[in-house]
């Protein structure tokens, strides 16, 4: 196919820099794709162009490519921007301008016509790829299944095959993996692709199966290779062909539309099931003949074509002869090349409370037959079962007090009831609020308390006990207060030698206590080694020392030249100083 | 000093379940009479009107929500029932009538599934959901009360009868931590609903071009899981899950 190219120059940029945008094709039908390239010129940096708006088609981006040339000296680079385009609908169509932003400043392209034909409706066979788009039924009833086919012939190579298929309006269930066939269409021999999927109509009226894109990869015929795997994601033929040319291609499928039609409110049961399809059901006891208050398991079985998934067996009710404990049924799918089906497997635990000879009731199913266009009602087989009063007396007792057992073959079961139970309206359910333990802060502070209170009453603990037994620690503890308060007592009027005999006393007691020395008869001399053990600096040992002397001296002077109260200040001061380095 | 401390404890105790908010009781009780009254009269729309407004105003009962159930599944909104079962289930776990009537309420929706998802702890701390997250920070409290009791009583005497005393406290107090928090967790992480349209579609991802996985009908319990923008996503037993609108879930 020619490709041909509508150059668009924009206006007022660089010398060395050209954006353009160009179509492989201008008109094409809704089964076509049309290839939208923007090249930018003088540059590989420029970032992807932003597209116009284009309601009528769907964009797909492809891989740009850029070039690097210099031919004579002259060096040229470029990269391009290639879109799919998928007509959406007929019409003559304008792309409007596509922008390129380079360095900041804006290009724009000039706009493109395209003209946009219905597709043919016949099969074009002249086409070396085509796609086909079928469904078995167009005219289905609500959930009826639906198989809807995609091929794809060829009679070339094709590779990366992606096929783009939605199903909106329907539930969908894939029957297999893609399958390849030969087929012969129009006399020719194609070889063939198909991808099945089971539709379940959702709901009445027209749905439209929208157009499948597909998109591939051709091998050119002079590469020759034909018997690639068109599902190989990997293009692992590409790695021994490289003599093939591999050429992205997209197809398109005609859309289908489904009238599906609504069940017919004729002959509909009143407790219909929902199941639409055609469907068999079955039923079994694992023991026909069993005691008083012992279990037996009944299997109920439905199987057949159709939306079985949906089935919701009603809970059966056969009254006050046997208990029934329901378990949560199976359900398990098949699927084939062309249907769905499955089945379905109820099983109730069954405890017969009176002896004799009981029969379990049939149960019966109704389903919607799309084949007849009616409904179908289905039943089991009405089941005998043997009931000995059994050796033990009546065990049913057991059962009833447990709304949850197992049967012999552990099979959970749950009680079921016939109806709900009345509502509470005892006074005293309203009457006493709930034990409320208040808001989060609260309660955290309570959960919290006793842990700190512990810890505070450890602590407290400890301390007494230490004040208890540790003799040096209790001597320390309080020795300044004590200190302090024979400091107060002092008179100030009472004679300085006295004072003095005094304050070196109340500070030799006070250093005996936090040092832990034996009696307060220790010289200076002792008191600054004393003091040097315990730890105190040169300067509270030098004026320690100093004070004691001091003292020493007025107590034997004949008069003192110091005020009372100034020698009172000096032990205050020197007891401060000590206390805040102990 | 010890002992006294501890007193100071309790009393802090005692004026924190004081001080915790009491609705109006006297009031309370009078209206859900009424509409107590209006259900065996089989005027179930006025009964749930009067139970929604007693909710609405703060009360949280797990009897008024079951009732609330009752009266919704009279009026036939399976959906709403099924709902108010499961906020009464929530509060009295342990009530037989709650659990029998969610279980028939579920019995009659076309699905007949119960979707709330078992967390992986529940088999382990299997006690979990058998109390409420109330019941289960009281039995947090007292625990946690008792073992510090215990651990002051052993300042003074440190016995073997006290050690094992403190250790076996020890051992139901983290049991209760783990309990309370998983409780806590179930509460307010793992979401139920319920589905509110007689059908629903079920699509593979938050949009509704989507494909259609499966059909929901009107009652349907669900586990939410995630959501984004206005859609819920939603699982059943079995590994089934899909998205749907929030519009159509009710929880």
């Amino acid at each position: 196919m020619p490709i041909f190219f509508i150059w668009a120059m924009g206006t007022a940029w660089p010398a060395d820099l050209q954006v353009s945008a160009s179509v492989d094709k201008q008109e094409l039908t809704l089964e076509d794709s049309v290839i939208f390239s923007v090249l930018v010129e003088g540059t590989q940096s420029a970032l992807a162009p932003e597209l116009p708006t284009l309601d009528s088609f769907k964009v797909k981006a492809q891989r740009s490519s850029s070039s690097f040339q210099i031919i004579n000296g002259n060096r040229s680079s470029s990269i391009t921007y290639s879109f799919v385009l998928f007509p959406m609908e007929t019409g003559t169509f304008t792309i409007g301008p596509a922008t390129v932003t380079i360095e900041g400043k804006q290009y724009r392209t000039e706009p493109i016509t395209l003209v946009i034909k219905e597709a043919s409706t016949t099969v074009d066979t002249s086409r070396e790829v085509f796609a086909v788009m079928e469904v078995s039924n167009k005219k289905p009833y609500v959930q009826e299944q639906v198989t809807a086919t995609l091929q794809i012939f060829h009679r070339v190579g094709i590779r990366n095959l992606e096929a783009n298929v939605q199903f909106q309006g329907f539930r969908e269930e894939t029957l297999k993996e893609p399958v390849e066939n030969t087929r012969i269409v129009n006399g020719i021999r194609y070889s063939s692709y198909e991808i099945s999927t089971a539709l379940f109509p959702l709901r009445p009226g027209k749905v439209e199966i929208p157009a499948s894109i597909i998109e591939f990869d051709q091998i050119d015929r002079s590469g020759g290779e034909r018997s690639r795997d068109p599902f190989d994601p990997f293009g692992r033929g590409s790695i021994f062909n490289n003599f093939g040319r591999l050429e992205h291609k997209t197809l398109r499928t005609k859309a289908i539309t489904l009238d599906v039609q609504p069940l017919p409110k004729k002959h509909r049961p009143e407790n219909f099931s929902n199941l639409v399809g055609d469907f068999i059901i079955s039923a079994r006891l694992s023991r026909a003949e069993v005691e008083v208050g012992d279990t037996t398991t009944l299997t109920v079985t439905i199987a057949g074509q159709g939306n079985v998934a949906d089935l919701a067996l009603p809970s059966p009710r056969w009254g006050d002869e046997i208990k029934i404990y329901e378990d949560q049924p199976e359900f398990r799918q098949m699927t084939s090349a062309r249907t769905v089906s499955g089945e379905k497997i109820y099983t109730y635990a069954l405890v017969p409370l009176k002896p004799g000879g009981l029969r379990v009731p049939a149960i019966s199913l109704n389903y919607f037959d799309p084949t007849k266009g009616d409904y179908v009602s289905i039943q089991t087989q009405s089941l005998p079962l043997t009931v000995t009063p059994g050796a033990g007396g009546s065990k049913s007792g057991r059962v009833d007090s447990d709304s949850s057992t197992m049967d012999k073959n552990g099979v959970s079961a749950q009680k079921i009831k016939e109806d709900i139970l009345p509502i509470h309206a005892g006074p005293e359910v309203f009457e006493s609020p709930n034990f409320t333990t208040g808001s989060g802060m609260l309660y955290a502070i309570g959960l919290l308390l006793p842990a700190g209170l512990f810890l505070i009453s450890s602590r407290t603990y400890k301390r007494q006990q230490r004040l208890k037994y540790d003799i040096a620690f209790s001597r320390s503890h309080g020795a300044y207060k004590r200190a302090q308060k024979r400091l107060n007592a002092l008179s100030q009027g009472s004679d300085p030698r006295e004072i003095a005999r005094e304050l070196s006393l109340n500070v030799r007691e006070y250093l005996g206590n936090i040092l832990n020395l034996q009696g307060t008869a220790i010289t200076a001399t002792e008191v600054e080694e004393k003091m040097m053990k315990g730890g105190f600096g040169a300067d509270e040992i030098q004026a320690t020392r100093e004070l004691l002397e001091k003292y020493e001296t007025l107590q034997y002077a004949p008069t003192t030249g110091n005020p009372p109260e100034e020698l009172i200040q000096g032990a205050r001061r020197i007891l401060d100083q000590l206390e805040k380095k102990s | 000093m010890t002992t006294r401390y501890l007193q100071i404890a309790i009393f802090f105790f005692c004026v924190g379940i004081q001080l915790a908010p009491a609705p109006i009781w006297g009031q309370v009780t009078t209206r859900v009479s009424q509409a107590n009254q209006l259900y065996n009269q089989n005027q179930f729309q006025e009964a749930a009107e009067i139970y929604e407004q007693v909710i609405a105003e703060g009360m949280e009962n797990g009897h008024l929500y079951y009732n609330l159930g009752n009266a919704y599944f009279r009026m036939g909104k399976l959906a709403k029932a099924i709902l108010n079962y499961v906020k009464a289930q929530k509060l009295l776990p342990r009530d037989e009538d709650v659990e029998a009537n969610l279980e028939y309420a579920v019995r009659q929706t076309v699905d007949q599934l119960d979707g709330r998802k078992p967390h992986v702890l529940d088999s382990i701390l299997f006690w979990v959901r058998d109390l409420n997250l109330n019941e289960h920070r009281i039995a947090l409290f007292w625990i946690n009360l008792a073992f510090w009791m215990v651990m002051a009583i052993r300042l003074r005497h440190q016995t073997p009868a006290t050690q094992s005393a403190r250790n076996i406290l020890l051992a139901f107090l983290v049991l209760a931590l783990v309990s309370t928090g998983l409780r806590w967790h179930l509460e307010t992480h793992q979401s139920t609903g319920v589905i509110l349209p007689q059908q629903i579609d079920v699509h593979s991802g938050w949009n509704a071009t989507t494909r259609v996985l499966f059909q929901l009908h009107q009652g349907t319990l669900v586990s939410i899981s995630q959501e984004k923008e206005d859609w819920y996503e939603i699982e059943l037993p079995g590994e089934k899950k899909g998205w749907t609108l929030k519009s159509n879930i009710t929880g």
